[in-house]
């Protein structure tokens, strides 16, 4: 029986190939690209990341592997080799801080594409969050994953992602004046 | 739902970015390229490239053998064979897509590669039995309702396959690798079962033992408990241990291989390998050696090598050092070779042999040689005279036929007790960053820690006898290594989310101050740093505590005498500037007394001379952009001179053992100031004089934080 990696439950799964992965750079590469992107502040991270995730999928699929909802497989192992490389440059960057690289990431953001103005109103709205938080609003929103589901993406505890997808919503929600938002639950 | 639910999902949704799509395309196919060879999971069914570890083929030979011990060999003479191997070819084999895993056998000259399937099968996996006559191999069958597989055994040339085992259908389990038994009444095999069932499952939920059965298929059980993990395995020449692999998760997203000697039946087991990245082995004829391929990083294509090690895990060594990926290490039945297989970041895919000494490089098969095929997992066959008396051994085969290497823990007493002390930095490894020690010319370099994930900031005591660092391949940890014996442990496990800046050992080697970023939730859009505080650990007991109380501070250093501790402390950034003010300080180790040395707020990183007379510390030349340059101070905090002039930026300066020399990192940039950029370790002298490039050869990481000794 092949291994079946499930992360929701949006399609049965089918062998990946050169057809599937152009179709997938169409229709979901884009916004993957755009949402990891606010994750890492990079585009050139996420692009990086979404590909090597991609290219993992494929592989499995050659191996015999079963990957169900490939979107959101896709997305959390691209999340997770973001992280890896996050925490490697968190613990170097002493060397390079003082060329203040905040700016500049800033600036890449605004020669980016805009989207809708809703969108520019989300990125905005996401890039005052802490990276964990937007971690999980990433996972939460746009992955759809469930509190438990994002503890294992992130390998952390249960209690920790319910705490900073908790604080993120409280966040954003007293950005846009919407106190009720951050005393409701959101564990389910 | 409330609004900023919805908002989110529909913000988040609505985004997109304009990509290149056929950019985006040739950079997976790159990617997929290189990690392809790198999946540490060995899997029957998904055997397509992964390197299984020595499954048959390895025998015992008459000579080198401890007479003591009891063996079940033969008697009679082992001369070498043929080689089988799979070939997983994409484009052949059943069904289709998924491709096919075919039987190959070989002349050891390379001559004449044959396709031996016995049927429409798939078949991966092949051990010889130890009289060559006959062989084992995974067979697995592909069906809709899901892959049969089960262990066969065939004649010599590939016909008359007979079942043995099965894994039944449809079955979460696979058979990996297996190898016959020296004395040939037992097959030993991996079972991997697999989780099934809705929810998240990973690698790490995979349960891999090992089991034993009857040559006859009879009396299958395991030998390993559940939780071990055994991924390849090689048997002693004498049957009465067995080497094996365990994986365990060395980090959030990756695993880490160690190795490990265990009786026969499953018992004392005991550690050989501790670096996280040893796996595939495979016990010599002889009985002297295990040779087995180092890991390769996960996130990017590093090279595999083959390496060897003692039993009892001394005289580790190098056999291969291309550039390619090297796995699945066999010996010759007469151990005078190593077979292995090679895949190069090209798609490249070969079997090739070396002599134990690692000379006489050859390939034996290639993808042109197998119509595109690529060839994996080979063994070695043995072919027993049975009439032959066993010869005598040669005197000269006494001592080991190999050359006994130079450990580097032999390496690290002399660069210890060597003029000029030890360099030791942290640099790019075989899997992340790992730390390294040099003498002072950079002549010799060694690795000190080679453990899975990234290790940084090395620290050595003022003897050099003991290093302290941070290891990523967990929770962020501060490890201390005695470098004396090699013993490691972990001294403190950081919080989700701290970070150590820097840190810096007292003179008697009984604490380190470190400088720790809090894991508390800030304001990323804000350009003042994380809250960090200078904290004092007692080394022996392992408690901490906190000596300053801006939460701005980010370097430090201890005075020679141990009464006071230096560090930087920025101020915050005023509307309108480019950077944060920094200045440096002292403060008593108790948190008492502190004092402000500097006040132009362009000073930071400085460290004291070994008399503790002087401070050298980095300064931004506010003139020229980002540029910082080397200056030196009395330790008062006057005398300011400026050492290096450099078009770019020099930091993380520290001092020669003798206080002559200063060492630091320089970093060029070419063009913009975030454009590619080299950096190189350098020395001068402390008079401005004699400006060098220690490492010259190569570029530097630009983190290398060196610490001398």
């Amino acid at each position: 029986m092949p291994v079946r990696h499930y992360y929701g439950g949006e399609d049965e799964g089918a062998a990946l190939d050169e057809e599937a992965i152009r179709h997938f750079l169409a229709s979901d590469y884009p916004a993957l690209v755009a949402n990891l992107g606010l994750v890492t502040g990079s585009r050139e991270e996420a692009e990086d990341a979404v590909q090597e995730a991609l290219a993992r999928a494929w592989v499995r699929s050659e191996r015999g592997e079963v990957i169900v909802a490939l979107r959101v497989w896709v997305g959390v192992v691209a999340l997770n080799v973001a992280r890896s490389r996050f925490r490697r440059l968190r613990a170097e960057r002493r060397a390079t801080e003082i060329l203040s690289s905040r700016a500049l990431a800033s600036e890449r953001w605004e020669q980016a594409e805009p989207g809708s103005e809703l969108a520019m109103d989300t990125r905005q709205l996401l890039s005052r969050l802490p990276r964990r938080q937007r971690e999980v609003v990433l996972l939460h929103y746009y992955l759809d994953l469930a509190i438990d589901e994002i503890a294992s993406a992130l390998r952390i505890t249960r209690g920790t992602a319910k705490k900073a997808l908790f604080r993120a919503r409280e966040a954003m929600a007293r950005s846009v004046g919407e106190e009720e938002a951050a005393v409701t639950d959101v564990t389910n | 739902m409330s609004r900023i639910d919805q908002d989110l999902r529909r913000g988040l949704r609505g985004l997109r970015e304009s990509v290149d799509q056929e950019a985006a395309f040739r950079g997976v196919v790159s990617r997929k390229r290189r990690s392809r060879w790198l999946q540490p999971l060995r899997s029957a069914s998904l055997a397509v490239l992964v390197l299984l570890g020595s499954a048959g083929g390895v025998y015992a030979l008459w000579r080198v053998f401890d007479s003591s011990t009891p063996s079940t060999r033969p008697s009679g003479s082992v001369t070498n064979g043929l080689i089988a191997f799979q070939v997983f070819s994409a484009s052949e084999g059943e069904p289709g897509s998924l491709g096919g895993h075919r039987l190959y056998l070989v002349d050891p000259s390379g001559e004449d590669p044959r396709d031996v399937t016995p049927d429409g099968a798939e078949y991966l996996t092949p051990a010889w039995s130890p009289d060559g006559k006959q062989m084992a191999s995974v067979r697995l069958e592909r069906r809709d309702e899901g892959a049969e597989e089960g262990i066969y055994v065939m004649d010599a040339d590939g016909s008359d396959p007979r079942h043995l085992y099965s894994t039944g259908l449809p079955s979460p389990v696979s058979v990996l690798d297996l190898a016959w038994s020296p004395d040939g009444q037992r097959i030993a095999f991996i079972r991997a079962e697999y989780p099934t069932g809705p929810g998240v499952h990973s690698e790490a939920d995979f349960v891999l033992q090992l089991f034993v059965m009857n040559a006859d298929g009879t009396g299958a059980r395991a030998i390993t408990q559940p939780d071990r993990q055994v991924t390849s395995f090689s048997w002693s020449p004498n049957g009465q241990e067995i080497v094996f692999t365990r994986q365990f998760l060395a980090s959030e997203s990756r695993f880490g291989y160690d190795l490990f000697i265990m009786n026969a039946d499953g018992t004392d087991v005991r550690r050989l390998t501790s670096d996280g990245r040893s796996m595939e082995p495979a016990w010599s004829p002889d009985g002297e050696w295990i040779a087995f391929a180092s890991s390769a990083p996960e996130d990017s294509f590093m090279h595999r090598a083959i390496y060897l090690v003692r039993p009892d895990g001394t005289g580790v060594r190098w056999v291969t050092a291309d550039s390619g990926t090297d796995g699945n290490p066999v010996w010759a039945p007469d151990g005078s070779r190593i077979l292995f297989s090679r895949y190069g970041p090209s798609d490249e895919c070969q079997l090739v042999t070396i002599d134990a000494e690692g000379q006489n490089e050859r390939t034996l098969v290639d993808r042109a040689a197998l119509k595109g095929g690529c060839a994996s997992n080979p063994a070695w066959q043995p072919v027993v005279s049975a009439g032959d008396p066993p010869p005598q051994p040669d005197p000269d085969d006494a001592a080991s036929p190999l050359p006994v290497p130079e450990t580097s823990q032999a390496g690290v007493s002399r660069l210890i007790n060597s003029e000029g002390g030890m360099i030791a930095f942290s640099d790019n490894g075989h899997d992340g960053r790992d730390i390294f020690a040099m003498s002072p010319d950079g002549s010799q370099v060694i690795p000190l820690v080679e453990g899975p994930g990234d290790d940084l900031m090395p620290r050595l005591t003022r003897d050099g006898r003991t290093l302290a660092y941070v290891g990523l391949a967990g929770p962020d940890a501060l490890y201390v290594v005695d470098l004396e014996d090699g013993q490691a442990r972990s001294l403190h496990l950081f919080e989700d989310d701290e970070q150590v800046s820097d840190m810096a050992w007292s003179p008697d080697g009984t604490e380190i101050a470190l400088v720790i970023e809090e894991a508390i939730d800030y304001d990323p859009a804000s350009p003042n740093p994380r809250p960090s505080f200078v904290h004092v650990l007692d080394v022996a007991t392992g408690s901490m505590r906190r000596i300053t109380d801006t939460g701005r501070e980010h370097s430090v250093d201890w005075s020679p005498d141990g009464s006071r501790i230096l560090f930087g402390r920025s101020e915050p950034q005023p509307e309108g500037e480019k950077f944060r003010p920094n200045d440096l300080y002292i403060i008593e180790p108790d948190g008492t007394g502190e004092e402000r040395l500097t006040s132009d707020g362009l000073s930071m990183q400085g460290t004291w001379s070994p008399d503790g007379t002087h401070i050298v510390f980095e300064s931004y030349i506010p003139s020229e952009g980002a540029q910082t340059d080397i200056y030196v101070m009395n330790a008062d905090g006057t005398g300011r001179t400026r050492l290096t002039e450099d078009p770019g930026m020099d930091y993380y300066p520290v001092w020669s053992p003798d206080g002559s020399q200063i060492l630091f990192v320089s970093r060029r940039v070419e063009g913009p100031p975030t454009g590619p950029s080299s950096c190189h370790l350098m020395a001068i002298g402390i008079d401005g004089a004699e400006e060098r490039s220690i490492i010259s050869d190569r570029s530097f990481i630009c983190s290398g934080n060196p610490s001398w000794t």
